[in-house]
């Protein structure tokens, strides 16, 4: 699976390279909504049709709880520690890394409240994360246990990564990441401004 | 955002109603694989066709490398750390 991820994306960038002017990259952004958008689907028809995945709310509460808590406070503890690597202030650190994975969000808010080059950071870190995800998630699910496999996902938990966690661990684990993706999208634009501006 | 929630919760409410069988869940499960690796080359596709990206790559991709690695760690290993000690252990 994993080998798969890396051959998908290497192929896309050489592709994006090479090819930057042709009908996939114009119409980039309706394509890739398209396949997330039947990607969703049939995730959605695997939890629909796992019995045992809907039931159990509180029991699911509680792993929402872990897992969402522990996202924000690992996240928040690796942007301090990058930050304190490269002599970076800390409230650029604990921006970027609010970002969740969310690249496309946290980049534009760090361009506006902060400067490009930070935009940047908070752009491509979150890119590599998701990246990392592809990559870690099947690895993660096997070595570790299954809701530590939603925890690089972050913020796409509800749809980028959803597939890759739903397709190696099972309807009760990607049920919780879901739920766990829709609390960290809400919360991204919330705490990027907030840790940049009051750290 | 909103049509994220409506296409999962319009599986969900499919796949409640419909008789699957095992051979379906298998074919679905194979057309993820197949989804996925479609939308990983376009996520690829957007990072290459971007020479903005492509140019800073070099710039400011240790320091974005670094910072996806720790937050990843960190978010993994406290997961894994609560439920081992909280006794919870689905896989």
């Amino acid at each position: 699976m994993s080998f798969i991820v890396v051959i998908s994306v290497a192929l896309g960038i050489l592709y994006g390279i090479f090819y930057s002017d042709s009908f996939i990259v114009i119409n980039l952004g309706f394509l890739s909504q398209s396949t997330l958008a039947i990607l969703l689907l049939s995730v959605g028809l695997d939890i629909g049709s796992n019995k045992s995945a809907l039931s159990g709310i509180k029991d699911k509460i509680y792993s929402v709880l872990i897992v969402t808590l522990s996202v924000i406070f690992g996240s928040l503890f690796g942007g301090i520690i990058t930050a304190s690597l490269f002599k970076m202030p800390w409230n650029e650190g604990l921006a970027i890394s609010a970002g969740f994975g969310w690249y496309s969000l946290s980049g534009v808010i760090l361009t506006n409240i902060g400067n490009a080059e930070l935009g940047s950071i908070a752009f491509l870190s979150n890119v590599f994360r998701e990246l990392i995800t592809f990559i870690f998630v099947p690895i993660i699910a096997v070595r570790l246990n299954y809701l530590s496999a939603i925890g690089p996902a972050g913020a796409t938990s509800m749809d980028t990564t959803l597939p890759i966690i739903s397709n190696n661990t099972d309807s009760n684990t990607a049920i919780i990441a879901f739920i766990n993706g829709v609390i960290l999208s809400a919360l991204v634009p919330i705490l990027v401004p907030l840790l940049y501006t009051v750290m | 955002m909103w049509s994220i929630a409506v296409t999962v919760t319009v599986g969900i409410i499919i796949g409640i109603f419909a008789k699957w069988n095992d051979k379906f869940k298998k074919i679905n499960s194979n057309f993820q694989i197949i989804g996925l690796s479609v939308l990983l080359f376009f996520m690829g596709v957007s990072i290459g066709s971007n020479p903005e990206i492509v140019h800073n790559l070099s710039f400011i991709g240790i320091k974005s490398l670094a910072f996806s690695v720790f937050t990843v760690f960190f978010s993994v290993i406290s997961i894994y750390i609560l439920t081992h000690l909280l006794r919870r252990n689905p896989s």
